[in-house]
């Protein structure tokens, strides 16, 4: 632990993203108009970027600037249901795949979750997307995405915790009668906590991406601020070949620091991971 | 008495090599692959039932409108209504629904596509289809290679000033969505590439193996080919990077150093050579994000592939042709990924030789 | 009369960390090797016996850096090689594997998993400027004295047992017949069993080949087995030197009286205390004797001034106050 704070490049970025975080989800408290940003024309339309509208406007009469700071929360939000949700299930599968006797049962399951590594989720995405349209919010598309991408995880998961059956410890708990929930919370967990965090900060990327994605095919929740929101209006209304570029390249900027941030983060912590720093 | 035959798997007798790479890996991988392809095909069945929308309605009711008896004769009418109710018919207990789906699949029948009603959605995307193989297999193999080598550079070169703006340029592109990175490429080369703004969609030529449609699928594959491929190389230049770092300070390439052998030497032999198999094992796991960001690729530049077919069978709710575009999706990707699981023994001896 | 055929004086080889702070593992070491003999070099973890020997062999890498001192390598065709300023370049195109090899730490890993055994020899050799019979020839020679079966040749190291493939990596290193042969602690990570094989094979090949062989090790009963002198280091420096059989019988440095008194001998049934404390932070070693902290027979004197390393009877050394005459 004391490495990581040491690592004083590793505090700067974390207290960049707990910055951009805060601004997130506090800045909507200061919204001065009397409406949710991704309603339409409650100011001007097209206006570049001024002392009064620092973003600038878009065609369809919305405030950029606070488009931006509720499409950050909603990405926010998003992110953590998708990180939570996936971590818990690439747990319990990676280590049922490692906690089961049978050789046979084992590669069963790790077949499973390279089922879930293999399979391309962007077209499963969009298919639950549009069978949901009507139904399409941040919560939503984050719980779909958290029970889909929990694959790399859990394959992780499952090769540290096959190489750690090998130790003493794990031996003299399963002879003590730990049953297979004991194993996971008491012995299992707090060996890959520092794997964990980096897995978490990754699907929140992850789910970022994905969102985006599904924007850029119309499928994401357009009534909210969002990034695929803002991708999915800025294409439709030809911002790009009108030359509305403030539309999209703030938010698009934005959403491209806080990924690089963050990445940047799950880099520096897998390098400590790697020499045996243990959290 | 061979000391070897003391230290490898049993071999029985009648035993030949090609028995031994049936039972211990042909087979397994198999397994492996039945597994991933029916876990994929469940969840796509699965998907299609859990909703509030029921898509066999919608389409029946087309089918039976009277723009669908002005085009088709009732035995088409009749059979494309069965086809339907296989696929989405819900009025069946699921186990029925379920084998149907499958039966369809492998039979390859959707039943009919909304938007180019009467054609069958499988003909659409056999049309649509070797467009995507294209891209994706070029782009693919290319990225790889050179993703790979530049991983390789990277980490002999760590402590020299490419290495690092190498590594800083991966660290970088890596973590961007997909999506994002066709915008920027959109925007930064948007007069060279005005064609790619409109909406997807433009002629879909037939597709005939000669030199003219190659020539023609080039000129308009370019442009996501480049993405792509800047995209993939980032991705695999940092992944092999650290794989090389970490086979460089493996005790076998240290004695390679001490016992004089040269650095180029070292380097493609031993280094090349140790961060290969991983990297086949990371492609074949990889393969569906590859696939994904390709899709996306391909709507943003209105490539005629499979991502443009999807944005327009999402458009204009297309259930048969967006199922089956997921379906064969599915079933492309595994079967890559096992196609991989096979070639890999062949490139690692321990595996082929297993612990003694 | 026994010639030189290493020779080592006040080497100084440092390892850099960040903020340009020294890891000072050999500090000032003068050594003389001689032709034919079998040298031993103990101490514990740390105590700088395997730079000492990367030193010798000229292996010399970041973070790596010689600061001072030479080693000389002389060689029957009267060339002299001055292995820490040669350069790794240079000395891997005349050097290494002709007159010097080396078996390295972990010897049963160090095979590289993807080719077969004979590929290794082939590809050592032709760099060599061998050729393929020639090589194959050696090969064989070297498999069948180390009581190998020939068909090792053609197996995948993972086909092969730990021990099988140490006495590949010796096969290896005797190649070209070299005069000098250096093992770093080979069989540290071996059963007992396995170590005696591996020590048995490296002493048939020093007969075969009446070459020199420099074995470190923590482990002094081992060397107390097959070597003809014996070298203890500590913090950095050595601190006794002299035949095998002598050191053993009447140990001079305290550290190495600790060492040897702590090795169990049938009949002995002494209360054995251990040495409290540990060897000094090498970044930053304290003036006089690195061993006064533990040393019960500590004087003043060992605080503030080092004992220099003095004969103090033929071809014994030790650096210690209680023996230097001044």
């Amino acid at each position: 632990m004391s490495y990581i704070l040491m690592n004083r490049r590793l505090i700067g970025l974390v207290a960049f993203i707990l910055a951009m975080v805060i601004v997130a989800f506090v800045g909507p408290y200061f919204n001065p108009y009397k409406v949710e940003p991704q309603r339409w024309n409650y100011v001007p339309k097209d206006r570049p970027p001024s002392m009064e509208y620092p973003f600038g406007t878009t065609t369809l009469g919305q405030d950029v600037l606070w488009l931006t700071i509720y499409a950050r929360r909603e990405s926010f939000a998003m992110g953590f249901i998708t990180a939570a949700i996936s971590i818990d299930i690439s747990l319990i599968v990676g280590s049922l795949a490692a906690y089961v006797r049978s050789p046979v049962a084992s590669e069963v399951v790790a077949s499973v979750i390279d089922a879930f590594c293999v399979m391309p989720l962007l077209p499963i995405l969009i298919t639950i997307s549009l069978l949901w349209k009507q139904q399409l919010n941040p919560i939503f598309i984050g719980v779909i995405l958290g029970v889909l991408g929990w694959g790399g995880f859990a394959r992780i998961i499952r090769a540290a915790l096959l190489s750690l059956q090998e130790r003493p410890f794990v031996y003299v708990a399963k002879a003590s009668g730990y049953g297979f929930f004991d194993l996971l919370i008491k012995v299992y967990t707090p060996q890959v906590i520092g794997w964990l965090i980096v897995a978490f900060i990754n699907r929140i990327i992850f789910a970022i991406g994905m969102e985006a994605s599904l924007g850029l095919f119309g499928l994401t929740s357009l009534n909210r601020a969002s990034i695929g929101s803002i991708i999915h209006w800025s294409l439709t209304y030809q911002a790009f070949l009108r030359g509305i570029w403030w539309w999209y390249t703030f938010p698009i900027v934005l959403v491209v620091v806080t990924v690089v941030v963050l990445y940047l983060i799950v880099f520096e912590l897998q390098k400590s991971l790697r020499r045996g720093v243990t959290l | 008495m061979s000391v070897l035959s003391s230290t490898r798997q049993s071999s029985g007798p009648g035993y030949t090599t090609l028995g031994r790479y049936f039972r211990g890996v042909f087979l397994p991988k198999f397994i492996r692959f039945i597994i991933i392809l029916f876990v994929g095909l469940t969840i796509a069945f699965a998907v299609t039932r859990i909703n509030p929308i029921d898509p066999a309605n919608a389409l029946i009711q087309k089918l039976t409108s009277s723009y669908g008896a002005n085009v088709l004769r009732p035995e088409e009418i009749e059979s494309f209504r069965r086809a339907i109710l296989a696929i989405f018919g819900r009025d069946r207990p699921i186990w029925e629904q379920y084998i149907s789906y499958l039966v369809g699949v492998f039979t390859f029948n959707f039943g009919p596509s909304f938007t180019y009603f009467p054609s069958l959605a499988t003909d659409i995307i056999s049309s649509y289809l070797p467009w995507t193989v294209f891209l994706l297999t070029f782009s693919t193999i290319v990225s790889w290679i050179i993703g790979i080598t530049m991983g390789v550079l990277a980490s002999i070169f760590e402590r020299r000033a490419i290495g690092k703006v190498l590594n800083w340029i991966s660290l970088v592109v890596y973590p961007i969505p997909t999506t994002i990175l066709a915008l920027v490429f959109l925007v930064l080369f948007v007069s060279q590439l005005r064609a790619y703004m409109i909406s997807p969609g433009g002629g879909v030529t037939a597709f005939r193996l000669d030199l003219e449609t190659l020539a023609g699928m080039f000129s308009r594959a370019w442009a996501p080919a480049l993405v792509l491929i800047f995209y993939n190389t980032m991705v695999w230049a940092l992944g092999t990077k650290g794989l090389a770092d970490v086979v460089r300070s493996e005790d076998y390439v240290r004695y390679a150093v001490i016992r004089g052998l040269p650095l180029k030497y070292i380097y493609s032999r031993y280094l090349v050579k140790g961060v290969l198999p991983p990297q086949i094992t990371a492609l074949a796991l990889t393969l569906g994000n590859i696939f994904s960001g390709a899709m996306v690729i391909e709507r943003a530049f209105s490539y005629p592939g499979l991502g443009s077919l999807l944005s327009l069978a999402v458009a204009s709710n297309d259930y048969p042709l967006v199922l089956g575009i997921v379906s064969y999706s599915i079933l492309g990707v595994a079967l890559a990924a096992f196609i991989l699981d096979l070639i890999y023994p062949l490139i690692d001896p321990r595996i082929r030789y297993g612990a003694g | 009369m026994s010639e030189e055929v290493i020779r080592v004086e006040d080497l100084r080889a440092y390892y850099t960390m960040p903020n340009n702070v020294y890891v000072r593992a050999v500090d000032g070491v003068m050594l003389k090797v001689y032709r034919g003999e079998i040298l031993g070099i103990a101490g514990e973890s740390g105590c700088g016996k395997s730079t000492l020997l990367r030193a010798m062999y000229g292996l010399i890498e970041y973070p790596l850096k010689v600061l001072g001192g030479s080693v000389l390598l002389l060689t029957k065709d009267e060339k002299k090689f001055d292995m820490t300023s040669l350069g790794i370049d240079r000395l891997r195109k005349g050097v290494w594997w002709r007159y010097i090899s080396f078996i390295p730490q972990n010897a049963q890993n160090v095979l590289n998993p993807m080719i077969r055994v004979k590929d290794h020899f082939i590809e050592t050799g032709k760099n060599l400027g061998m050729d393929e019979d020639e090589i194959l020839e050696r090969m064989n020679y070297w498999i069948d004295s180390l009581g190998l079966s020939r068909d090792v040749a053609s197996a995948f190291p993972i086909q092969l047992s730990g021990g099988m493939r140490q006495r590949i990596v010796i096969a290896l290193a005797a190649l070209l017949e070299p005069e000098v042969l250096l093992a770093d602690e080979p069989t540290s990570a071996l059963d007992v069993v396995n170590q005696r094989v591996f020590v048995a094979s490296l002493s048939k090949l020093h007969k075969k080949l009446r070459n020199t062989v420099i074995y470190v090790s923590h482990d002094l009963e081992l060397l107390g087995i097959f070597t003809h002198r014996i070298a203890v280091m500590y913090a950095g420096k050595i601190v006794e030197v002299g035949k095998t059989d002598e050191v053993f019988e009447k140990p001079l440095h305290p550290y190495s009286k600790a060492l040897i008194d702590s090795i169990p001998k049938i009949g002995d049934t002494r209360i054995r205390k251990g040495l409290s404390g540990r060897p000094p932070d090498l970044r930053n070693p304290p003036p006089g004797c690195r061993f006064y902290p533990r040393c019960p027979y500590a004087t003043n004197r060992c605080r503030s001034e080092e004992p220099p390393l003095v004969e103090v009877s033929k071809g014994h050394y030790v650096a210690c106050w209680l023996h230097a005459k001044r």
